[in-house]
């Protein structure tokens, strides 16, 4: 008895890898079933092993297979290369990219800035809803054209954004829709740990959510490790629906940074022990304002230092330090929150 | 209690919660409302049903997969093969009451059987040739041996995924 075309595709989605590699033999039909699966989603992990140039010569080779791809992952950050190597590595990487018309979500790590990549961009026809890639690699032309993009990941961005950078983030975001924004999102290293830098200031309300970035960083980061989390806020007002979102996603988190554009940080008792409490994890709070100048981290709250940290701690078990803008911080020991200076 | 009319004309009355499995005949149910009308499956017949039926006995009660779930389950659901020990033994038929199963299924959307019945082909086809799976399908090839051997040039990449 012959199975319609979308059973064959329910029973081929069930298969391995290897199994589909048969099945794109067997006929026509087979076949084309078995390379929409197998060509779907390629995450190529192994720099310049002998799968990835394979890989790369059939996708750069035969536009018709990298036109069914619909996620890529290529981490070729590897020192092992030669410059030789990582140079036949990116022109095959670029001529798949071009080739990669209905491509959504694509994580790119380089082990080196490359003109030829951020041209490549602005060649290709693809619509991105996800782009994970490295810091080094400078794709703001063809960013500025997107508007279906959801997800902006950028690896290894150790520095704290600059004014200049925030501003561009901004820009990206408030190009996308009001009700599902672009989530724009730092992942840089820590000794103890990854640090995710998210800037939910650009896209408040309720739509802000978290788990575009837990879910943009599945194969590329556990996450139990990611420890850090670094946000930007307008106002502590804003907090309740980001840190909910963070805590179900990320609830491995015991360092969190608010970066805060108003100075009134002294004004939400009632929200903060409500809000800390769904991090159970967190020991150290530090809070910061957007502008880190000496004469701007002044403000009301240098006078209930002490009496904000008992408060906002309340609900929280764990948490015994917290930093204010100025770098006073308060820490509790057994005599209760003590003012000490950084 | 619901009477169902099969594609060889047999009646079957079975319990409102039981055939609620299919989403199918959830809908028609709703759309009908209280009725005694038989509803009519063209496109299953009474052998195939009364092991549907089975099935759906088998699993009342059990909550039905939501979109969400279905969405998140897709990937880890996708790449596994386990099948429940009772719904392998359901499932132990002879090929063609398989597919006929897998048939009936996917017109009653029923999901969780529809995923049981692909595992199970699924599991069949593991580590079997391109001609061994052509004879279970009962599938001529219509590739030359050129075109053969492009493919398998072209997706070598793939083998040790």
């Amino acid at each position: 008895m012959p199975l319609p075309l979308d059973i064959i595709h329910e029973i081929l989605s069930r298969c391995s890898f290897q199994t589909l590699v048969s099945v794109a033999l067997v006929n026509t039909s087979f076949h084309h079933e078995a390379e929409r699966l197998l060509y779907r989603k390629i995450k190529l992990t192994k720099p310049m092993g002998p799968r990835v140039i394979r890989c790369l010569t059939t996708l750069s080779t035969i536009p018709k297979k990298a036109a069914l791809v619909q996620s890529f992952s290529a981490f070729t950050y590897t020192e092992e290369l030669t410059a030789e190597q990582n140079e036949l590595l990116v022109e095959g990487l670029c001529s798949s990219l071009i080739g990669m018309v209905s491509l959504q979500h694509l994580w790119l790590r380089l082990r080196s800035k490359s003109e030829l990549v951020e041209s490549t961009f602005l060649r290709c026809k693809f619509v991105l809803q996800t782009l994970c890639a490295s810091a080094c690699l400078d794709v703001t032309a063809w960013l500025l054209g997107q508007t279906s993009l959801r997800c902006l990941g950028i690896y290894e961005a150790n520095e704290a954004p600059s004014p200049h950078k925030l501003e561009l983030y901004r820009s990206f975001v408030q190009r996308t829709p009001v009700d599902d924004p672009l989530v724009v999102f730092n992942l840089s290293c820590a000794n103890d740990g990854l640090i995710i830098t998210t800037f939910a200031a650009f896209s408040p309300g309720p739509a802000w959510s978290a788990k575009i970035i837990k879910s943009s960083l599945t194969g590329v980061a556990r996450i139990v490790d990611i420890r850090h989390f670094h946000l930007y806020l307008e106002s502590l007002a804003e907090i309740e629906n980001v840190i909910s979102s963070v805590a179900i996603c990320f609830p491995c988190v015991y360092y969190l940074t608010i970066a805060v554009r108003n100075a009134d940080i002294h004004i939400y008792p009632d929200t903060m022990p409500a809000v800390l409490a769904l991090l159970p994890q967190l020991e150290y709070l530090h809070i910061h304002f957007w502008d880190n100048s000496d004469a701007a981290a002044g403000g009301k709250y240098q006078d209930y230092r002490c009496q904000l940290a008992a408060a906002w701690a309340a609900k929280c078990p764990k948490l015994a330090w917290i930093m204010f803008p100025d770098q006073g911080s308060s820490h509790l020991n057994r005599e209760g929150w003590n003012q000490v200076w950084m | 209690m619901v009477l169902l009319v099969t594609s060889d004309n047999e009646q079957f009355t079975t319990e409102k919660d039981i055939v609620e499995r299919s989403v199918l005949i959830k809908n028609m149910l709703e759309d009908v409302g209280e009725s005694d009308q038989p509803i009519p499956l063209p496109n299953v017949s009474s052998s195939v049903l009364k092991k549907v039926l089975e099935y759906c006995e088998h699993h009342r009660g059990e909550p039905l997969p939501t979109a969400d779930s279905e969405q998140s389950q897709d990937e880890t659901r996708k790449r596994t093969t386990d099948i429940s020990e009772w719904d392998q033994k359901f499932i132990t038929v002879d090929q063609e009451m398989l597919f006929e199963i897998i048939l009936a299924a996917n017109y009653l959307d029923i999901k969780s059987l529809l995923d049981v019945g692909c595992k199970t082909v699924a599991n069949m086809i593991k580590g079997k040739t391109p001609e061994e799976i052509r004879k279970l399908f009962n599938i001529v090839n219509d590739f030359t041996p050129e075109e053969e051997a492009q493919i398998k040039k072209e997706n070598e990449w793939a083998e040790d995924r």
